[in-house]
């Protein structure tokens, strides 16, 4: 597939792009606004947003694919109690699993892994009323969490510089840019702002493919 | 028209307080040190940048007349100390015109007080460097701020202690505290001015005032000395009266109308006490003034749906009688009329009614009659009269106003050689409400 082609199909089925660019294009967390609770309040440094992106990873996908195969029959109403109950059970396996390779570490964040049992990140699914198929609960779970993974990280390490003015623990300005990025009001503006310059690189990228496909329809290329 | 007063109003008292803000700088400059300088134009040229930045950013036109954010960065500097790190400002004020201004919307619009936000924000993030006090006249090195600090006297009195500094350097500025807002001479002395080109209103600042004062005195809290000083103290050590002078007057955070204005400064001065008393930091009217800028449009709704409600009222009372109004200015109530009045009218009336009055009214006076046939008889009268009045008078005024409306009309018609009947009852409606008032 040429390049006209490849942008004129992502033009012509935007949504459909949006839906399957989960990093970049929909990005659960600077474009959806999931998940924003704990990561403005733990994603302070490197090493919490990799805790944090490590329990998502062993919950958001495991979770998807139990109530996929579970809730296929179900009515919407019993969907919604049996997200937040696999939820927790998956959470109880993965923290065991977290502790038993990374010790005490893992419980560094105190209060705010468990609150991600019930964020909208991992149980918003229950409100659909279409049946998830196994295959797409597998493929859509991966794909929110590389986005979640992304922004958390990309979250930690920016807030850790701004707060601390190091990285992953390492020294690099020898004075704190923005101290208040250690907090969580520090947190949620930061997070703000970085959503702002999310959406402004979006609308970038569809500008630019608006402008390629211009060129394409009027022969300049 | 009303918009473009307002922006010009708006631009005129920016000018003025770039200008209030010079003898301050001044000041600063004579009892520190020319980092002072140093300090403020950072803070300008960052303001400016991000403004330019921003409006780039946005792909808007750049404002060369919009000195919100200049006049934001200079207030935020004169409440720092001269010790500051100069990265400290460029952040903070950078993070506050982004944040509190232009994600809201930019001139004009913005909820919140620029200079307060920055103060705070500065407060929240480098406490030791914001709350640290250079000795005046002592040398300061002009890159990097080293000097020699001492505790304020707002400090000292937080700490249970009490600030030995005499009243005339307290007036004078002459102790240990943040760059500007402590010349309380020079600050009123800008303030009068300010007043006097009406270029900011009393009702604010002293309502603001006279609460700090009134809870000073009512509820001292320095141990062992008078009301008077503990006053003193209270007032004079910090930037109560700075607060009061440039930054309770800012045209896009304050309310517009008289009486929420002095709502506002209440609600203020009293939180600025509050958070002075019982807060971790001293710069509790910053604080104050960010929590009070959030009600600042309901307080202006509140009184003005009075002031609207009522010229509504008196509107349509105007429009659908169209005669009250005018009779109430020209002639007084007849239920105000003294029984003497009543009276006087009945005879003159009946004087001119008759030809041979006089005779008759003699007779009808000379007549005997019982005192509660006399009453009954003089309300009725009374009241045909009145209503024959107030018909006569309806006639009068409604052709008056009919006449009025022409004459108007004929004025919009001539003018604009355009038959516009709606903009010329709109006009009409506008002069007569006027006019009511």
């Amino acid at each position: 597939m040429d390049r006209r082609e490849k942008i004129h199909n992502e033009l012509l089925n935007w949504d459909n792009t949006v839906r399957k660019r989960k990093i970049t294009l929909s990005n659960p967390v600077f474009i959806k606004g999931l998940a924003l609770a704990p990561l403005a309040l733990a994603a302070t440094t490197v090493k919490n947003s990799f805790i944090l992106s490590v329990m998502v990873i062993l919950l958001l996908t495991p979770t998807r694919i139990i109530t996929s195969l579970i809730t296929r029959h179900m009515s919407v109403p019993l969907k919604t109690f049996f997200y937040p109950l696999v939820s927790a059970l998956v959470f109880g396996v993965a923290y065991y699993g977290m502790y038993k390779v990374m010790g005490t570490w893992a419980l560094s964040l105190g209060l705010y892994l468990p609150v991600l049992v019930v964020d909208p990140l991992i149980v918003k699914n229950f409100e659909k009323t279409r049946k998830e198929s196994f295959l797409y609960s597998i493929i859509n779970g991966l794909r929110n969490t590389g986005g979640f993974v992304v922004a958390c990280m990309l979250l930690g390490a920016i807030r850790e510089l701004l707060a601390f003015g190091t990285f992953a623990g390492k020294k690099i300005m020898a004075v704190s840019l923005l101290p208040m990025a250690q907090h969580s009001f520090g947190g949620f503006l930061i997070i703000g702002l970085m959503s702002a310059a999310w959406n402004v690189g979006v609308k970038a990228y569809k500008d630019k493919l608006e402008k390629e496909a211009a060129a394409y329809e009027s022969g300049v290329k | 028209m009303t918009h473009t007063k307002h922006i010009k109003t708006s631009q005129q008292h920016y000018d003025y307080m770039l200008l209030a803000l010079i003898p301050l700088i001044i000041c600063a400059c004579v009892i520190y040190s020319a980092r002072v300088l140093l300090i403020c134009a950072t803070a300008f040229m960052t303001a400016r940048i991000v403004d330019v930045a921003t409006a780039v950013a946005r792909k808007q036109e750049i404002d060369a007349g919009d000195k919100s954010s200049a006049v934001a960065a200079l207030t935020f500097c004169m409440m720092l100390p001269v010790s500051v790190p100069l990265y400290i400002v460029v952040v903070t004020v950078a993070v506050t015109i982004l944040v509190g201004k232009h994600i809201f919307g930019g001139k004009d619009v913005y909820p919140f007080n620029l200079a307060a936000l920055a103060m705070c924000m500065a407060a929240v993030n480098w406490p030791e460097e914001v709350f640290k006090a250079v000795t005046p006249m002592t040398g300061v090195n002009f890159w990097t701020g080293a000097a020699q600090s001492s505790l304020t006297g707002s400090s000292q009195i937080k700490l249970g202690g009490l600030p030995y500094i005499s009243t005339f350097d307290l007036l004078l500025g002459n102790h240990a505290a943040a760059m500007g807002s402590a010349f309380v001479l020079v600050i009123v002395s800008i303030g009068v001015f300010l007043l006097a080109t009406k270029h900011i209103t009393w009702h604010a600042p002293v309502s603001f005032l006279a609460t700090c004062i009134v809870f000073s005195v009512v509820f001292p809290r320095i141990y062992g000395v008078s009301a008077i000083d503990s006053l003193k103290y209270e007032i004079l050590c910090s930037a109560i009266v700075f607060y009061a002078v440039f930054m309770l007057n800012e045209p896009a955070t304050t309310p517009k109308n008289p009486r929420a204005k002095i709502v506002f400064g209440i609600l203020t001065g009293l939180l600025t006490m509050l958070f002075r008393y019982f807060g971790s930091y001293e710069i509790g009217g910053c604080f104050a003034l960010l929590l009070v800028n959030a009600t600042e449009g309901y307080w202006d709704r509140l009184f003005d749906k009075d002031t609207i409600h009522s010229a509504e009222e008196k509107l349509s009372s105007a429009l659908k009688i169209g005669t009250k109004q005018p009779t109430e200015h020209k002639k007084p109530e007849p239920e105000a009329k003294t029984e003497k009045t009543v009276k006087a009218e009945k005879t003159s009336e009946k004087h001119t009614e008759t030809a041979n009055s006089k005779k008759v009214y003699k007779k009808e006076e000379k007549q005997p009659v019982s005192k509660t046939v006399k009453t009954a008889e003089k309300k009725k009268s009374a009241k045909d009269k009145r209503t024959a009045k107030e018909d006569a008078l309806s006639a009068t005024t409604t052709l008056d106003i009919i006449s009025r409306a022409e004459d108007d009309i004929d004025q919009v018609m001539f003018s604009t050689q355009t038959i516009d009947m709606e903009e010329a009852l709109r006009a009409f409606e506008e002069k007569y409400n006027k006019g009511g008032k």
